[in-house]
């Protein structure tokens, strides 16, 4: 394994339990044993400034405190023990404005809901291997916003294209799931033309 | 280290702290990034979870179901019943191409868009929701993983169609 992840230390917050346990899994795979979790933005912030952590994953929409307002606490809290801290935001809601809020709020990746194990990984590797520089301006401390013009990156889109290492796409459907998605699809057809 | 510039909108910082991310997990032969075993590792180990979203699919469509009847013969429950219908709509979305279910995200977010786009959820249509759920469950029954070729093609675009018509 090229990487050495058995020393750090990585916070999982999120409200959700399936996607605590989905990183959790996939984390631990990769070899990160030292995992913690917290299941909405006011515990993760008291774990947060209990034990020193290598990297944050936040959900977006979470409460009482959401994602963006952890986000604000660890870059800018009096209390947080390391503004410099790697925020990864993961969410299923990923239209422009909202990634560009989250960014705003100083977060460092986003990574769309529902994701694959290698786009995971791959926001993991940029924190490593492209850490952002830190801005501060009278109104803003957090990453450079700022990235240099990258035509391979797909953004956070669901769809993309972009080449991954496990191709998810069905070649060949039986005769069974064939009739059951056209039964679907005429189903549809049927409720539009009504 | 940190410099201070001047740009368009005043002055500004720009600190550049240690990379002891990189010097924790960084390895003696210099070679970065993930290797195909860590990635093989993390995608079985996602696999072996699939049994229990399967399993919990199974009865958040159900539940959505029930939530679209509910919602059909409450029409003053409308707006409570359609915001617990997005969010479940958005939980098993945000979770489906992960486990390889593609066709269950892409129909969760035609679900979501339509009541993004519906606007008072009072207008909301069961039908419309159940036209989902059945999509949703025809995938999961036949296991029906990645796009779905063509025919899947064709059932996203139904439900996208189905959407602009009725909101």
């Amino acid at each position: 394994m090229a990487y050495r992840l058995e020393h750090l230390r990585i916070l999982i917050v999120d409200d959700n339990a399936h996607i605590r346990q989905l990183l959790r899994t996939i984390l631990h795979a990769v070899g990160i044993i030292n995992i913690d979790i917290a299941e909405d933005g006011v515990l993760g912030f008291e774990a947060f400034c209990r034990l020193k952590y290598d990297l944050v994953f936040t959900d977006y929409q979470m409460e009482p405190l959401s994602g963006i307002d952890l986000t604000d606490l660890i870059r800018t809290s009096k209390k947080s023990p390391n503004p410099y801290t790697p925020i990864i935001m993961i969410s299923a809601y990923s239209d422009e404005s909202r990634v560009q809020k989250a960014r705003d709020h100083g977060v460092t990746e986003f990574l769309a809901k529902p994701f694959t194990v290698e786009r995971l990984l791959s926001r993991l590797e940029k924190v490593i291997e492209e850490p952002r520089p830190f801005v501060k301006t009278d109104t803003y401390f957090g990453p450079d916003r700022r990235r240099k013009q990258d035509p391979t990156y797909g953004g956070p889109e669901r769809r993309s294209n972009e080449l991954e290492m496990v191709d998810v796409s069905v070649r060949d459907l039986s005769e069974q799931q064939r009739a059951a998605l056209r039964a679907s699809r005429e189903s549809a057809d049927k409720i539009a033309s009504d | 280290m940190a410099e201070e510039s001047r740009g368009n909108n005043g002055t500004y910082q720009l600190i550049t702290p240690p990379n002891l991310l990189k010097v924790k997990v960084g390895n003696s032969d210099g070679a970065p990034g993930f290797d195909l075993k860590a990635i093989e590792l993390a995608t079985g180990a996602v696999d072996n979870l699939a049994d229990e979203f399967e399993e919990r699919l199974k009865l958040e469509t159900a539940l959505i179901t029930k939530l679209s009847k509910d919602m059909d013969a409450n029409p003053d429950r409308a707006e409570r019943l359609a915001k617990k219908i997005v969010r479940i709509a958005r939980d098993i979305g945000g979770l489906g191409s992960t486990y390889g279910y593609e066709l269950i995200s892409d129909a969760c977010e035609s679900l979501c868009r339509y009541f993004e786009l519906i606007g008072a959820p009072n207008r909301a249509s069961g039908e419309v929701v159940r036209a989902h759920t059945e999509a949703m469950r025809a995938v999961m029954n036949n296991r029906v993983r990645g796009d779905g070729g063509d025919l899947g093609k064709e059932l996203v675009n139904s439900l996208d169609g189905l959407v602009d018509r009725m909101i």
